[in-house]
């Protein structure tokens, strides 16, 4: 800034009797107060004049002002007793002679056509930095418009409109005052001092009226100037991850399909966790295909994973809490699974009927239609049969989910119970892929019933096996039964598991034996697999034999209410297991040692001998004693002749001493393989007298009032030595 | 950022990551992400993990050569969705990711495959049940360009839908309705016998030939698996809830794997 000299470079002052004021003082300040100013021996305010000024002999001094400022000079002399006395006070005083200079703004206004690109100023800005242009309204980088002289030339032409294009253009010029404009500048000079005052002293509100903010304001401002900060970091993220995506990045996607190829593929910049997308141009008159969306680089990092694992852990936490704020509202799905003994069949019984708390599948007026299919076909439940839902009637067939359901009445607000149990060939059906469909549908449709009603579910099965997937699919030895009945149990698990969204949940389930005797050792090698099943699946349950209760005249099937009476037992097992957490795991031998003609063996709970139980009359007392039987070196049976029954111990008398242990003898429970008839269904006489001496073990049946008991389900293990 | 457990019914999932909590390598599976335990064991060959533009996401080389299974709870309806990459040199070429059961014939097998066509469009996928043999019709894709591609089925509505982005769901010609729901349900078709009964529970992960033991790999014509999630149900009709919570995981797995 050039500094303004007044009149002439070199004052001159005068003292009071019009003579040189030799060695006299000017004091400069700032137009109308006492804050002192600086002033300058030279033009170009390089060389600062000491404060006061000092007067030569001859009553001059180098005086150079500020243009920007209003002065106050205050010329002293000392008097003749050396007193300071003030000779002259010029107030205000303009800086020069000649007129400072103030900058002075022009706007020129021009009409945009979309063509026209040069537009000629008023005046003349003589640099770019000079000019501000807006566009309608909106400001215009330097950079897209070049001046020459006072032309101004835009890269791209202004669009059309009506004085669309404002041209403001700055200048120093001559500062012309008048003497209200002086007075009103001493004004505001006046009003500077008392702000900036304000602005030191006061910590919040305008510190005088137009003058700007206190301390406070500013802090605000400061808070905000962080916030900018803080958005110019995200810009540099933002910038990095263009560069993340390299080079040729467009602005939008008809910029870039307008500077490549057909084919040719190009990324557009995109803005919050996008970084950029990626298109293919198909042609300059077709939108590009998108082919990839790039993340930015901020959403590219290792917490993706751990918002992935968190979802998951709140996934599994959410599942729990709601189980377990939902307890009081449990609803029970219940699903009857396996053979043809777990399907409809014969004929109803009464007097007990459910009530309207149980429902099925609308599928059939009755629960035959959907749940007995005799042949291995690929059966996935048509929707219409699985839609909704209707009250659970047995029609002109029983199940033994009646019975399941009588027992559970009241434990559960609301049963939804079905059967995917099919013929002669359950684990088939149920382990192959497609039919997999049948039980996932069966139980999801289910589950997504009780939730539309308000309840959470908790899915339980009940699964019949045995002689149909020996005699007609060819499932004989124990080891290749063992493994297709595990994987069958744990699949069906996992269906329930799934249907309730609880990984964790391993459904109850309950195993029942019905293994046909005509495959020998194989017979009982499929009982024994069910009984393995149902020890090392978790929450497996064992049910015994069906032969227990009353058989169909095919020596298969139960009669109505043997079905029934069956069905009470699992409602039962459910019922323990659901209120206290009881898994039954059957009554069976653990443990059996021989003495001659005595023959001892330890069962898993205190039991009792029911010589009463009609099963008597099926056994070939030739060989079995109330369903027990002992066999020497796997083919010669010795017969039993007498048992005590004392705790948890039976000891039988043999009708001789077979002689010396040979390490291949058996005791057998449930596993007669010929009846007394000496038929060739000796099912019936799979059965046994022995059952669960525990009052807790049994139950009186709703069907026609007797008590009902927990009969020793079939096994076989090797007799030891005593 | 939404997940798949944002999406109901979400019952498996995987992410072919070499990190131990996606890939245990002691027991050569990866594990299910969902919680139920249908790993995805590998049966065949050795796990190749490459690390792919543009984010140098990690995935796995299908090339017929390594294989695994899934022993799948097979859902009366099912979703699936699959994150990939293809290359294809051989038009027509048909890459099948997943084959529901182990039927000789490849097409009696519910399949999720990854096709080269001999048209213009260089990669489509599609899924297919093998009864009645609906079909969710074609996604395409760009080869050798991660793509996410989704596709489930309607059991009510009889039909099969397809979806990139989870927005455009393309449905399918509604099947005819038979007695039973086997034309959306992929699986097996035809009897299961005694020696397939271990296997055919199973969803064959990269078998692409389709050819049982067959595992010769293919140098010209391979994918590459990133991730793969199945939910049960309807996931995907057009306007429902679940479709837009489907879109909203889509796009958040889309992002990070700069799929297409």
């Amino acid at each position: 800034m050039t500094g303004v000299v007044p009149a002439r470079a070199r004052q001159y002052f005068p003292n009071g009797q019009g003579k040189p004021l030799n060695n006299g003082r000017v004091y400069a300040y700032h137009a109308g107060t006492l804050d002192p100013m600086d002033t300058w021996q030279d033009a170009n305010l390089t060389v600062l004049n000491a404060w006061p000024i000092e007067l030569n002999s001859r009553g001059e001094c180098l005086i150079f002002m500020s243009p920007m400022f209003l002065y106050k000079l205050v010329v002293t002399e000392e008097d003749i007793n050396g007193v300071e006395v003030t000779v002259l006070i010029d107030d205000p005083v303009l800086a020069g002679g000649d007129k400072p200079l103030t900058p002075e703004f022009t706007a020129d206004y021009f009409s945009g056509d979309g063509v026209t690109t040069q537009f000629v100023l008023s005046v003349n800005p003589t640099s770019e930095n000079n000019t501000f242009v807006h566009i309608a309204g909106t400001y215009v980088p330097k950079s897209a418009y070049s001046l020459a002289q006072n032309v101004v030339t835009f890269t791209t032409p202004p669009a059309v409109g009506t004085n669309n294009v404002e041209i403001q253009t700055v200048q120093l010029v001559e500062f012309s005052a008048s003497a209200s404009l002086i007075s009103s500048q001493v004004a505001q000079s006046t009003l500077n001092a008392q702000a900036a005052q304000d602005w030191a002293t006061k910590t919040s509100g305008e510190v005088v009226v137009g003058q700007g903010y206190g301390a406070k304001k500013y802090a605000q401002d400061a808070g905000a100037s962080a916030a900018n900060a803080l958005a110019s970091q995200n810009a540099a993220a933002a910038s990095a991850s263009a560069a993340l995506i390299q080079a040729g990045v467009y602005v939008d996607e008809p910029t870039g399909r307008a500077a490549v190829a057909d084919g040719v593929a190009f990324k557009v910049q995109g803005s919050g966790n996008v970084a950029a997308y990626e298109y293919r141009r198909v042609n300059a008159g077709t939108v590009s295909t998108l082919i990839a969306t790039y993340p930015s680089i901020n959403y590219v990092d290792d917490t993706f994973h751990e918002r992935f694992f968190a979802a998951q852990a709140k996934s599994f936490e959410d599942r729990r809490m709601r189980v377990q704020t939902q307890r009081k509202k449990l609803a029970l799905v219940l699903i009857g699974l396996g053979q043809s003994n777990n399907a409809a069949y014969n004929t109803p019984v009464s007097p007990v009927s459910v009530s309207n708390t149980a429902v099925q599948f609308i599928g059939g007026n009755a629960v035959g239609d959907l749940d007995f299919y005799p042949v291995a076909s690929n059966h996935s439940v048509n929707w219409a049969d699985v839609a909704s839902y209707v009250p659970w009637a047995t029609g002109t067939v029983e199940h033994p989910l009646t019975g399941a359901i009588i027992m559970l009445e009241g434990l559960f607000p609301k049963i939804y119970a079905h059967s995917a149990a099919y013929g002669g060939n359950a684990i088939l059906m149920l382990s192959g892929a497609a039919r997999l469909a049948n039980l996932c549908a069966f139980v999801h449709r289910m589950c997504d019933f009780a939730r539309a009603d308000g309840y959470e579910p908790v899915v339980a099965y009940t699964l019949v096996q045995g002689e149909a997937n020996m005699s007609s699919y060819g499932l004989l030895d124990e080891a290749t039964y063992y493994t297709h009945l595990s994987s069958y149990t744990r699949i069906a698990q996992r269906v329930a598991a799934q249907a309730m969204d609880a990984p964790h949940y391993k459904a109850p389930i309950i195993l029942h034996n019905l293994a046909e005797s005509s495959h020998g050792a194989d017979s009982r090698g499929v009982q024994n697999a069910i009984g393995r099943v149902a020890a090392e699946t978790p929450n497996a349950m064992l049910g015994g034999h069906l032969g227990q209760w009353a058989l169909n005249g095919d020596l298969i099937h139960g009669y109505g209410n043997g079905f029934r009476q069956r069905g009470e037992q699992d409602g039962w097992l459910f019922g323990r297991f659901f209120t206290d957490g009881t898994i039954f795991t059957g009554l069976y031998p653990v443990d059996a040692f021989r003495s001659g003609d005595m023959m001892t063996v330890t069962w898993n709970r205190e039991l009792e001998r029911d010589a009463s139980n009609p099963i008597a009359s099926l056994l070939n007392v030739g060989y079995a004693l109330g369903g027990a039987e002992y066999v020497y070196d796997g083919t010669n049976y010795v017969a039993i002749r007498g048992v005590s029954v004392v705790g948890r111990r039976t000891t039988f008398t043999l009708a001789s001493n077979p002689g010396a242990a040979v390490g291949t003898e058996e005791f057998r429970v449930g596993m007669q393989t010929t009846n007394a008839a000496g038929g060739t269904w000796p099912q019936l006489a799979a059965g046994s007298q022995f059952r669960s001496a525990s009052l807790q073990d049994r139950w009186v049946s709703p069907y026609d009032g007797t008590t009902q008991y927990v009969w020793a389900s079939p096994r076989k293990l090797p007799v030891r030595a005593a | 950022m939404k997940t798949p457990f944002d999406v109901p019914n979400f019952f498996a999932g995987f992410r072919f990551i070499n990190d131990p909590r996606y890939w245990d390598a002691d027991n050569q599976q990866f594990l299910d992400q969902a919680g139920y335990g249908m790993h995805c064991k590998k049966t065949a060959g050795t796990v190749t993990f490459g690390n792919h533009a543009p984010f140098g996401r990690e995935g796995i080389l299908l090339d017929n050569s390594c294989q695994f299974q899934i022993e799948m709870s097979n859902p009366w309806e099912i979703t699936v969705l699959a994150i990939v990459k293809g290359h294809v040199e051989t038009g027509n070429q048909i890459n099948r990711l997943l084959l529901f059961g182990d039927a000789v014939t490849s097409s009696s097998n519910g399949q999720l495959h990854v096709n080269a066509n001999v048209s213009a469009t260089s990669l489509v996928s599609t899924m297919a049940t093998p009864n009645a043999g609906q079909s969710t019709g074609n996604n395409t894709h760009t080869e050798d360009v991660i793509f996410a591609t989704a596709f489930g089925f309607d059991q009510e509505m009889r039909k099969g839908y397809r979806t990139t982005d989870g927005i455009t769901v393309t449905e399918s010609a509604q099947a005819t309705a038979t007695v039973n729901g086997n034309a959306t349900s992929p699986g097996w078709n035809g009897n299961v016998g005694l020696s397939g009964l271990e296997t055919n529970r199973y969803v064959r992960v990269g078998n692409l030939s389709g050819v049982i033991g067959d595992t010769a790999a293919n140098l010209t014509n391979y994918l590459n698996l990133f991730a793969l999630f199945f939910f049960h149900g309807r996931t995907l009709r057009p306007g429902s809830t679940t479709l837009a919570k489907f879109k909203a995981m889509l796009d958040s797995e889309k992002a990070w794997y700069g799929a297409a």
